[in-house]
């Protein structure tokens, strides 16, 4: 199926966007550049994407068969089966860090501790108005404005004026709620996380402010039209010689913050127009040591004059059709 | 195909096609013994406690002092 371009024909001004897109462009432009409108992807980068995707959908079907009827047995060893023939041939490096934590035998693990764990959760899923469950939700939502460009007109006394003019294409925010919960009355979304670090207090404090989250809270008002407190980031830690962790966190957001969220959105977008007009995304050197390192620190890092043989030798450029796209379904 | 917990690796690396049922319940009986046996273990609820990091180290002995971080002046 061919797959809508993110990007306005021949710009890269993007008008579709997700909170992984818009997190990077916060974050530095540059790193926004090179990973989503030039493509660069670490080599190796696969394993920690091929984990989180598994595990999200293994949950999910989960849900699903607890939802069809099915007791917690027969839902798991059916979430088992089918998880082992989607990883049949994923067989990544172990000798690495990330391979370490992230292979097939601990994914099968923390699936069925999670599973285990949460036989009879709490959290109790939304039914939506169609009768549906509130798995897996893919939302997609215009905003009420998008991208211009500036002209001039000319009036029929005096100086020109700049004008800016509509490309008539909207913005559009999309991304995917793993699952919509009713929890201690409230209405929540929530979303899956695997980390290998310690889900502590400090891990729960980075959701608020932020941007996913914020989105999310949106989105799940938007496309539920429910009142829609906030998230639960749902952590699970993957750990090799203890039993895995799980741990819920709550992050609220009130109608002011998300309006507040919204609002900012105008300014980062306008600013993406800005740098995609211009053909030059700055860099912010103070995000470079945040969230472990940058991963594009190594390149920055270089002389302007030798950086694409660095990118060239640590980074693959992905082809059109395997880069990020908001716009690709799951 | 035999499905005991002791021939875990071989079933996990066997085409999950053509998998029993039994053989999928073993590999969910020998991750949930694998967990009983983590949680059993001392300091398995998680990270090593304080009191079993073994013994503080003496900097005095050790001619050492402890500092406090600073900023390093390079003039």
């Amino acid at each position: 199926m061919e797959v809508l371009s993110q990007f306005l024909p021949g710009t890269k001004i993007q008008f579709a966007w997700d909170s992984t897109t818009i997190g990077a462009l916060k974050t530095c432009p540059r790193l926004y550049q090179y990973q989503y409108v030039d493509g660069w992807s670490p080599k190796g980068d696969a394993i920690h994407l091929r984990f989180g995707g598994e595990y999200h959908k293994a949950l999910e079907e989960y849900d699903d068969f607890r939802n069809q009827g099915d007791n917690h047995e027969t839902a798991l060893r059916n979430v088992v089966r089918a998880l082992l023939v989607r990883i049949a041939d994923w067989d990544p490096d172990t000798s690495s860090r990330a391979g370490t934590y992230k292979n097939p035998r601990t994914l099968v693990s923390l699936v069925i501790d999670y599973c285990d764990k949460f036989s009879d959760d709490p959290a109790k899923t939304v039914v939506r108005e169609n009768g549906e469950m509130a798995t897996e939700l893919s939302f997609r939502f215009e905003l009420d404005w998008g991208p211009t460009y500036k002209s001039y007109e000319l009036p029929n006394h005096g100086s020109p004026v700049e004008v800016d003019v509509s490309y008539g294409q909207p913005y559009i925010l999309c991304g995917h709620l793993d699952r919509v919960v009713e929890f201690n009355s409230d209405i929540m979304v929530m979303d899956r996380k695997t980390t290998t670090t310690t889900p502590s207090a400090y891990f729960f404090d980075q959701f608020s402010p932020n941007n996913q989250m914020s989105l999310y809270t949106i989105a799940g008002q938007v496309v539920l039209n429910m009142p829609i407190k906030g998230i639960i980031i749902d952590a699970a830690q993957v750990l090799l010689e203890n039993p895995n962790t799980f741990v819920r966190g709550f992050t609220y957001r009130t109608p002011d913050l998300s309006k507040e969220w919204l609002d900012d959105l105008k300014f980062w977008l306008h600013s993406a127009e800005t740098y995609a007009t211009l053909n030059y995304w700055p860099m912010n050197d103070t995000a470079c040591d945040k969230f472990g390192g940058c991963r594009f620190r190594g390149v920055c890092s270089r002389d302007p004059s030798v950086r694409q043989r660095f990118l060239e030798a640590d980074f693959v450029q992905l082809p059109l059709e395997e880069r990020w796209n908001p716009l690709k379904p799951r | 195909m035999t499905n005991t917990p002791n021939d875990i690796d071989l079933l996990m690396s066997a085409d999950p096609l053509d998998m029993s049922d039994a053989d999928i319940d073993a590999i969910i009986a020998y991750n949930r013994n694998q967990r009983a046996k983590r949680e059993a273990a001392p300091g398995g609820k998680g990270r090593a406690k304080k009191d079993t990091a073994g013994p503080a180290l003496d900097l005095a002995k050790l001619g050492l002092k402890v500092t406090k971080p600073g900023v390093e002046r390079r003039d």
